[in-house]
């Protein structure tokens, strides 16, 4: 029987399919010393991606800028949701007292620092509010500041997970 | 292209996607990162040191960035008044982006950035004049 020599391409395809699901988690936590939970639990903590939705918290940026889950984008993601509380604060705020270009600018950076964040879901409700606004259409944007809350909720209790796993 | 030597201001007034640049600035090998919340802050800064290239936020508040762009050209003696200003922006078509190039910005970029993005800007403006529009 003849052997014929391995090609990259067929090593490259051979690694992908052998390559078990805890590495992928393991090597898109950045940690191989933690332990890692499973990437489908029944009873431990979900870990990435299999449950967290992209819908709500897309990790993907964060993980291609910084080269996985470490401690910056913990940090990151901790003070993503600190300031983005206050920018809602201040956004309810504004619009209740009627300062519709103050209420804008708040959108445009609560939106932006969502963006950054990957919080898709809270970026769309506040591009939605700031589209609102620079029509002009107070009653709109305050109607779309009630889904914010409850966005922002699964956001953070996204986070909550993805931080419990990011080594300090 | 090393750029251990540089001095990039970030002015952003909102503090997570100023933080995110700061620290791809800083991953990319960039000497020191300066940061700036507003058009205000930022020539104060500008009026004290020389850096070599800026990342302005387009919508800011009180100055924005087309405002500090057009008060930097005109700051005689500012160390960084020709340095080269990149404007960050939510969308590429905004009538702002297109009046700053005209000020003299000497590019844009469309957030989310990425360092990919960030480091080619940084080429550009280490080879480009330091302002077309001045």
């Amino acid at each position: 029987m003849a052997f014929r020599p391995a090609s990259r391409a067929m090593l490259v395809g051979q690694l992908t399919n052998q390559r078990p699901p805890d590495m992928i988690a393991r090597i898109r936590c950045k940690s191989r010393e933690a332990p890692v939970p499973p990437l489908v639990a029944s009873s431990d903590p979900p870990c990435i991606p299999a449950a967290i939705d992209p819908e709500v918290l897309d990790l993907e940026p964060m993980i291609r800028n910084f080269d996985g889950l470490g401690p910056v984008v913990r940090s990151l993601y901790v003070l993503f949701l600190k300031d983005e509380e206050t920018l809602l604060d201040t956004l309810r705020t504004r619009l209740i007292g009627g300062d519709l270009q103050g209420a804008r600018l708040t959108a445009h950076s609560a939106g932006g620092a969502a963006r950054t964040a990957g919080a898709t879901k809270v970026a769309r409700l506040l591009a939605s509010i700031e589209d609102a606004l620079l029509r002009g259409d107070a009653e709109e944007a305050r109607a779309g500041t009630a889904a914010l809350p409850s966005a922002l909720a699964e956001v953070r209790s996204n986070i909550a997970r993805i931080c419990s796993i990011i080594p300090l | 292209m090393a750029y251990d030597s540089c001095i990039v201001l970030v002015i952003e007034d909102e503090v997570v996607t100023r933080s995110v640049t700061v620290r791809l600035l800083r991953q990319l090998g960039v000497g020191r990162v300066i940061e700036a919340a507003d058009g205000a802050e930022a020539l104060a800064r500008c009026d004290r040191l020389a850096v070599d290239a800026i990342f302005c936020d387009v919508d800011m508040t009180p100055m924005d960035g087309l405002a500090f762009l057009k008060t930097l050209r005109a700051r005689v003696g500012a160390p960084s008044r020709h340095a080269p200003v990149i404007m960050l922006t939510k969308h590429s078509e905004s009538d702002v982006v297109h009046d700053a190039l005209r000020s003299g910005a000497a590019g844009y970029l469309v957030k989310p950035l990425t360092p990919e993005a960030l480091r080619d800007k940084l080429d550009r403006a280490r080879v480009l004049p330091a302002s077309v529009g001045s």
